[in-house]
């Protein structure tokens, strides 16, 4: 059975995957080259698209072996397709806001709780 | 001269405002994208263990605690020197410029650098992704909110401004004769009340210069609103 401890360490470690996935999503899309952020580049739909790519094949090549961590690996699989649909929706608005994106998943995170 | 002068674009109180407020608000946003970065690069760099999987217990070790926040400085210190053009060096042999540099980067970090290793190597592995972003968070939303306080409280006093405010939120009708003039968006409010409550008009221009719509500023007047009359 699972224990408390075991869902902390599940937490923790998704919120250190999403934080490294999002870097590089928007890293690779929206820095310009003094590596200074610019949201004008989320007005491009190419590169709304490659931040989601690279942020999803990132979540997910990072977190796969994180669903032993928990009792429910379905759940798992919830929490990284909710954290994809949150990203989406902030891309397409073309003007990110970062303390929403960042408060949202945090908290969807922190709510993971299969037990 | 002085059809020079005449020519000249001023921008109004409340445009000054309005873009000082879109300039703190891309701030807060890109300083939280270079927040995100500084903390996956240290995090790649030291928190990974010999099979190559991040391990949130190694924070726990003091010795790492305090590598992690050093490369997490370190990343800072390279952003902020690109941004303003100036190179930030607390190791800087001319003690005016390392003092600059650590009041700048202070300044743009939001903690003092060996107060922020202390917290780190006290919190271990409970300095999670999630309370460092929020903690950096809550620091440049304090900021952002002071900034808007204030133009909030410059404005209040000013009928101008909030004539301004109502006319470009289609709040308000064109204003001919000088006064006031509202469109049927503000028919059912009682007008006198909000023009003479400091309240109302703090309400009005807080929520215009964070970028809400009519319908959020119609939304939060609603204790301004008439009775509704009975045919």
């Amino acid at each position: 059975m699972q224990n408390n401890e075991t869902l902390n360490i599940y937490k923790k470690h998704m919120h250190l995957h999403f934080i490294t996935a999002l870097s590089k999503g928007l890293s690779s899309t929206i820095l310009d080259e003094n590596n200074q952020p610019n949201v004008k580049h989320l007005q491009d739909q190419e590169k709304r698209d490659a931040c989601k790519n690279i942020f999803q094949t990132t979540l997910f090549e990072r977190s796969k072996d994180e669903h032993h961590k928990i009792s429910n690996p379905l759940h798992h699989e919830y929490v990284i397709n909710q954290l994809n649909a949150i990203l989406h929706d902030h891309l397409e608005r073309e003007d990110i806001n970062m303390a929403q994106l960042l408060e949202e998943s945090h908290d969807l995170i922190n709510k993971a709780d299969p037990l | 001269m002085s059809e020079k002068i005449e020519t000249e674009y001023k921008p109004t109180v409340l445009e000054k405002a309005k873009n000082s407020i879109n300039y703190h608000k891309e701030r807060v946003n890109n300083h939280l994208i270079h927040n995100l970065n500084a903390y996956a690069k240290a995090a790649e760099k030291h928190l990974k263990n010999e099979k190559g999987d991040f391990d949130v217990k190694l924070l726990d070790s003091a010795e790492i605690a305090k590598q992690f926040v050093q490369a997490k400085i370190d990343y800072h210190q390279e952003a902020l020197s690109k941004r303003i053009g100036f190179n930030i060096d607390l190791n800087h042999d001319d003690p005016e410029h390392a003092l600059y540099s650590r009041r700048l980067l202070e300044e743009h970090i939001g903690f003092d650098p060996e107060k922020y290793t202390e917290l780190v190597i006290q919190q271990g592995s409970n300095w999670t992704a999630d309370a460092h972003t929020n903690q950096h968070q809550r620091i440049l939303q304090d900021k952002f909110r002071e900034n808007v306080d204030m133009y909030v409280n410059k404005l209040t006093e000013d009928n101008q401004s909030l004539e301004e405010v109502l006319q470009k939120t289609n709040l308000a009708g064109r204003n001919e004769k000088g006064e006031l003039g509202f469109a049927p968006d503000l028919a059912n409010y009682n007008i006198q009340k909000i023009l003479t409550n400091d309240r109302a008009k703090r309400t009005i221009f807080s929520n215009y210069l964070q970028g809400a719509g009519r319908e959020a500023i119609l939304e939060s007047l609603n204790k301004y609103k008439l009775p509704e009359q009975k045919e």
